[in-house]
């Protein structure tokens, strides 16, 4: 007897990036080959597979735990094999998350990808600029990765396409993948490096957000101190444990 | 009846001020309402130790708060700073600024003093880290007996002191908090930056770094 | 798809464990002993350190605080030098905020992998949480997390709800919450906690563990002591039950020792080398901790049946039947097998003892409707919080009842600070 599960994702992906031909199929149908991917009606994408089957699967598991970095890895997949091969496909872009978006744009020596990256709290978007800046820099020590510029304006590769232009947005931030950055193995590490990179920045800005909790918290118990200083010591009975008191009576 | 004669604490309270000033070198400025205390200095971290030294003078002349019930209501004894109900129980409030942005506003009266602190926000970062750190800060307020719950408006945060803080707790000690908080804010909130940033950097060459 | 139309992340911050999950789902995710490894190089960075300019900022580590464990990752680094473990709840009260929101961010980020801004969230509190410490929780979650919208529920009213699936929705009862940190019997009437009536007990599951290690240390077993009191959790996981009489069943084990004599073999956490002993009385005698604790502590003495019937008889009269009718259990201590029995009898056995009291002093005149004891318990019950938990976030009204970000940020933390709960009448 064999039970089989179905596995339902849904993903705040436009409906345009599931239908397009633009690789997360090809890619989907390549690593789970007969996989029945026809979603519930409320769902974004469906995978049904026999759970028996595949229970003891470690390398299919971590297949199926990344779903989210191979739908969304797809269309820079299919960039990036066109790029290795010499050729280069059309301009794309998806909208990872509501408000924010990933630009594919080929040329024919390199793949630029972009991305839209806003954070709704004030102190998020004052961080992330920051972060966002600070890969610019951390980018002339560290040569083997692809080119990094960060602006908060559109930069120009993003000229003839069409988006909705948004106001204080934390910034664009565009990583331009040349054909060393791209070939054999390193194809997939760079498709998992930038499918995740918004999940890092985020996850950052909250760490940090945590570490300036607790320097504050610190410094204000530091304070408190100071200002408890200032009251005057009473003198006040001590007891021991069991409740008598020093006093000889 | 007892008279109360505002004099008694406002000369040697003005006195005060004057003679910490005469002893830096600093301009003095002397308006109907408002005492300006500007330094001309051109380094900035100089101007720290005067700019300090006058809040503590000052503080020390002002901080002479007695028992004084309320004159309008009876049986009612309120910061008279706050409700600045009689013109006579007021002292002219002091401004000492260090710079346009940094400025301490100390307000008196005959029971209560008022201090007003506005904090050095360079930039968007330096204004959004003070304005998270002072506010989880008045989250506090509970157990900072003498912070106010709200700044007055133009401040980033205000201290509160009463009679009856000043005849719980030794005088000098509370004009060290204050001071030493004035010290440590923005030392804090520049090393904060300073953090924002060094972590930035290093988050972001791991990611790079990761492009093999 | 906005963050309303996510299921809630549950968390169920508990002394011993802390259950998390998904709202909607039957079993917690994860479930992870509450303990947080930290790295404690990082906390002698000082301000003074960090002025040597940037690369001694990166040798005093400015990335350090992200250098911790939580859960079973941080109690396999018992013995790693540069770890100290850290356990930021004591007696259900969050003590340490520092290590407790590294625990949140690991359990959000790692374990559950959500974005927090996408969920709403779920927590839990002991019903005797000051409001300091929600507002400190409010203030965590929405000035660190940036969640949505946030619900801080009472532990017991949760236990409550939990019954839910094997019962109709009954809000009124007692429940009887036995944790690894404290033991709360907490009435509740038509969901709202009778404040004043609530019993706690400091005799809980890490006690019991305590009391399983001192007794195999006195036998003699040959456990390395570095391991005796998770080897002490553990036989008292797996053996351990609750008896009728402690001193027939001091006469069943001396007459079949073979039958009742269990053995544990385990590896020492250090050498790794194995070792086995034996679990004798210790299997009956841990959980009969609650109900004589005379025998574990000289200063708590208040057997575990008489508290509950205390709490009930300080309740309000018109609801005191109703408590007797629906006495809850919930958390890991009430696990023991036939715990629910022992407990039901020895309650019934006060309360008829009362009645037949008042009516000999009537002089047999007057004759009482018998009072209906019954102490329920159901398949949940380890998780019962959690599992209320997420029924309560599962339906759609919990999504009116959180405290959102728009609330937060127009009038603070202080939105928090009442737990409408509490606003009962009584």
């Amino acid at each position: 007897m064999s039970a089989s599960v179905t596995l339902m994702v849904w993903i705040d992906l436009s409906e345009q990036i599931l239908n397009l031909t633009n690789g997360s199929t090809e890619l989907l149908t390549k690593l789970f080959p007969g996989l029945d991917t026809t979603p519930d009606a409320t769902f974004d994408f469906a995978l049904k597979f026999d759970c028996d089957k595949y229970a003891n699967n470690t390398d299919f598991l971590n297949s199926i735990s990344q779903i989210k970095r191979h739908i969304l890895g797809g269309p820079m997949n299919a960039a990036f094999t066109a790029l290795a091969a010499g050729s280069s496909l059309p301009a794309s872009s998806y909208s990872y998350r509501k408000n924010e978006s990933m630009f594919i744009c080929p040329s024919k020596d390199k793949v630029v990808v972009i991305f839209l990256v806003d954070f709704q709290d004030t102190m998020d978007k004052a961080v992330s600029r920051i972060f966002l800046q600070e890969f610019v820099e951390g980018q002339r020590s560290v040569r083997t990765a692809p080119p990094v510029s960060y602006s908060k304006e559109p930069p120009q590769e993003l000229a003839g396409m069409k988006f909705p232009a948004r106001e204080n947005i934390s910034g664009y931030i565009s990583f331009s993948l040349e054909k060393r950055h791209v070939e054999g193995a390193k194809k997939d590490q760079a498709i998992t490096l930038l499918t995740g990179f918004r999940s890092y920045l985020h996850y950052h800005i909250k760490c940090s957000k945590t570490y300036l909790q607790m320097r504050m918290r610190k410094r204000v118990a530091g304070w408190l101190q100071v200002l408890n200083r200032a009251v005057p010591e009473i003198e006040t009975e001590k007891k021991t444990a069991a409740g008598k008191t020093f006093v000889r009576k | 009846m007892e008279f109360w004669l505002p004099a008694n604490g406002a000369v040697d309270f003005q006195a005060q001020v004057l003679s910490c000033n005469s002893s830096s070198s600093s301009s003095i400025h002397l308006g109907f309402h408002v005492l300006h205390c500007l330094w001309h200095l051109s380094n900035m971290a100089n101007t720290l130790r005067p700019y300090l030294t006058c809040i503590r003078n000052t503080l020390t002349a002002a901080m002479c708060l007695q028992n004084f019930p309320c004159q309008e209501v009876e049986r009612h004894n309120k910061p008279e700073v706050e409700f600045k109900t009689s013109r006579e129980l007021l002292l002219n409030p002091i401004l000492i600024c260090r710079n346009e942005a940094e400025k301490c506003l100390i307000e008196a009266s005959i029971n209560s003093l008022r201090i007003s602190i506005k904090v050095k926000q360079a930039d968007e970062l330096e204004n959004i880290l003070a304005k998270k750190f002072l506010r989880f800060l008045s989250m506090r307020a509970e157990s900072f007996q003498v912070l106010r719950r709200k700044p007055v408006q133009g401040y980033d945060i205000s201290f509160l002191i009463t009679n009856y803080h000043c005849e719980e707790m030794s005088k000098h000690k509370l004009i060290d908090f204050v001071v030493t908080f004035m010290e440590d804010i923005d030392k804090e909130i520049s090393e904060l930056k300073l953090s924002v940033n060094t972590r930035g950097r290093l988050v972001a060459t791991e990611f790079l770094r990761q492009f093999t | 798809m906005d963050a309303a139309g996510r299921p809630a992340v549950v968390i169920d911050n508990g002394t011993g464990y802390t259950k998390m999950g998904f709202a909607g789902n039957v079993e917690p995710c994860f479930i992870v002993p509450t303990v947080v490894a930290v790295n404690e190089s990082f906390l002698g960075q000082t301000a003074n350190q960090s002025k040597g300019g940037l690369s001694a900022f990166h040798s005093a580590g400015v990335m350090a605080d992200l250098d911790f464990f939580i859960g079973e990752e941080a109690l396999a680094r018992t013995h790693a030098n540069a770890y100290t473990l850290s356990y930021p709840i004591r007696h259900g009260q969050i003590e340490n905020w520092d290590t407790m929101e590294r625990f949140w961010q690991q359990c959000i980020f790692n374990y559950l992998r959500c974005d927090p801004e996408d969920h709403y969230f779920l927590f839990t509190e002991s019903p005797l949480t000051a409001p300091e410490n929600r507002e400190y929780m409010g203030e965590i979650m929405f000035e660190t997390f940036n969640v949505p919208g946030l619900y801080i529920a009472t532990q017991a009213v949760l236990a409550l709800a939990a019954g839910y699936t094997t019962s109709k929705l009954e809000m009124t009862g007692v429940v009887v919450d036995a944790g690894d940190g404290m033991t709360h019997v907490v009435p509740v009437a038509d969901g709202y906690v009778i404040g004043s009536s609530i019993k706690s007990i400091p005799v809980a599951g890490r006690d019991l563990s305590i009391f399983v290690q001192q007794l195999m240390r006195e036998r003699g077993e040959r456990v390395p002591p570095e391991d005796s009191l998770d080897v002490a959790r553990r036989v008292k996981e797996a053996y351990c039950y609750t008896c009728a009489d402690i001193v027939k069943e001091f006469g069943k084990h001396d007459k079949e020792p073979s039958k009742y004599i269990k053995q544990w073999t385990g590896f020492n956490s250090k050498t790794g080398a194995p070792f086995s002993c034996d679990v004798g009385y210790e299997r009956f005698l841990a959980p009969e901790v609650f109900f004589s604790p005379e025998i574990y502590s000289s200063d708590f003495t208040v057997p575990l049946p008489e508290v509950v019937d205390k709490c009930i008889q300080s309740a309000p009269i018109d609801t005191r039947r109703a408590l007797y009718k629906n006495i809850v259990l919930s958390g890991g201590s009430t696990m023991f097998k036939d715990f629910q029995r022992r407990l039901q009898r020895d309650i019934k056995k006060l309360v008829d003892a009362r009645s037949l009291a008042s009516e000999t002093r009537s002089g047999g005149d007057l004759k009482s409707q018998a009072v209906e004891v019954n102490v329920v318990g159901h398949p949940m019950q380890r998780f019962a919080v959690w599992f209320g938990g997420s029924l309560l976030a599962s339906t759609p009204d919990f999504y009116n009842a959180c405290h959102t970000k728009a609330e937060y940020e127009e009038y603070g933390s202080s939105i928090c600070r009442l737990n409408p709960v509490f606003k009962g009448m009584y």
